[in-house]
């Protein structure tokens, strides 16, 4: 074995039972190596008097302080606990009362509205067009005939259709139903 | 005239509590007193504190290197193993649970005083030169004499522990002076058999080289 290997498996021959036979080159090399067995002492020594010095003792009111500290967090677990449980409530309750209310408000007119059915509305077929054909100033200078849609003898007195929608219409209704021939 | 009134502090913690049974619990394994306490005997939790408080205590202060702070973190391993106990696999060990959180709390402690820049590229810059560093005896360079051994031994081989790469120190720790085993290492500190071994052999070197000057 050589120093190398010593160091570099040093932790082979310190952590095996004192009869492992793992242990046996590294005796060897230490019976021949001062430089290893200083090492090896060394570690020893020092291990010995980490050892010899007491560690630190807890303080005195080392319990006191714990017993408060695990009340103190019992305390707090459970303050969280009633924030969590009343953050879902809230929400739960305000929808509660939402579809309540909705319900309250809606349901006495979905329930209370009498339900009629009535007849199928059937459409009449439309009287026959009124065909007004009459050559108009505005048709005459755009050059489109005028068509079967105006007749000439109601706008050859275009006058009375003024009639018709103005307020001298009451007026002059009779005189006009009897110039446009409408029963 | 008046009979003497004693009260005895309520809770898991009480000092006094019935002498036969607190007997008869200091007598069970670690997982009995376990399963008493989950049964619902609070005492059982003081029994705890009793075995492992001093223990958990030198472990702690070993790895971070501060008596106050600690003191704060092997409380708060006990505040956390009061609130977790009913999630704690009982085939496992107690001992190993106990000490992984209280090592997870001194690792953090660590790294919390690594956010300053500076220290945290000193620290990096510590582990690679100790993982790095060619194993080797000792420095022969420097020797004090007899006197500031023996006046400063303690003080140096202490000195020597906090010196380590905080990766290397708690293996150290835990092997050393708790006397655990590789695997128990290993799950205490998350990490696999060979790299508990190297990291354990590179420790042993640097505290030996460190403090090789103050032995004779």
């Amino acid at each position: 074995m050589t120093c190398q290997q010593f160091l570099e498996r040093y932790s082979d021959y310190r952590d095996a039972e004192e009869e492992d036979p793992v242990r046996a080159p590294f005796l060897g090399h230490l019976e021949s190596c001062p430089r290893c067995a200083r090492y090896a002492l060394v570690l020893e020594r020092g291990v010995e008097f980490l050892h010899s010095f007491p560690g630190p003792e807890p303080q005195q009111d080392f319990r006191d302080r714990l017993r408060h500290r695990i009340y103190q967090t019992e305390l707090e677990e459970g303050r969280k606990r009633r924030r969590a449980s009343g953050s879902v409530l809230v929400p739960l309750a305000l929808a509660a009362a939402a579809i309540f209310t909705g319900v309250a408000v809606w349901g006495p007119i979905s329930f209370l509205t009498p339900r009629v059915s009535l007849p199928a509305v059937q459409a009449r077929a439309p009287d026959a067009p009124v065909s007004l054909s009459a050559p108009g100033a505005g048709l005459a200078r755009s050059g489109r005939s005028p068509g079967p849609l105006f007749q000439e003898d109601l706008w050859s007195q275009s006058h009375v259709l003024l009639y018709e929608i103005s307020p001298l219409y009451q007026r002059t209704r009779e005189g006009a139903v009897m110039r446009v021939g409408l029963p | 005239m008046f009979a003497k009134k004693t009260v005895q502090p309520q809770g898991s913690l009480a000092a006094s509590p019935n002498r036969s049974t607190r007997e008869e619990i200091a007598a069970l394994t670690d997982s009995q007193v376990v399963q008493r306490f989950l049964e619902g005997q609070e005492r059982a939790f003081g029994e705890l504190v009793s075995r492992y408080d001093a223990r958990l205590l030198n472990f702690v202060y070993r790895t971070v290197g501060d008596r106050e702070r600690a003191q704060d973190l092997v409380q708060e391993t006990f505040v956390r193993v009061y609130r977790h106990l009913h999630r704690f696999d009982q085939s496992k060990k107690f001992s190993t649970w106990i000490y992984t959180i209280a090592g997870n709390l001194a690792k953090n402690e660590l790294r919390n005083r690594s956010r300053n820049p500076l220290v945290l590229f000193q620290t990096i810059k510590k582990n690679w030169d100790a993982d790095h560093r060619p194993l080797e005896w000792e420095d022969e360079s420097t020797k004090p004499d007899d006197l500031f051994r023996k006046r400063h031994l303690k003080e140096k081989v202490e000195d020597a522990v906090k010196e380590l790469p905080e990766h290397h120190r708690l293996v150290f720790v835990l092997r050393e002076l708790e006397g655990r085993t590789y695997e128990e290492i290993a799950e205490i500190t998350e990490t696999n058999l060979g790299t508990v071994k190297s990291r354990l052999n590179r420790a042993r070197n640097n505290f030996a080289r460190i403090i090789a000057p103050m032995v004779d």
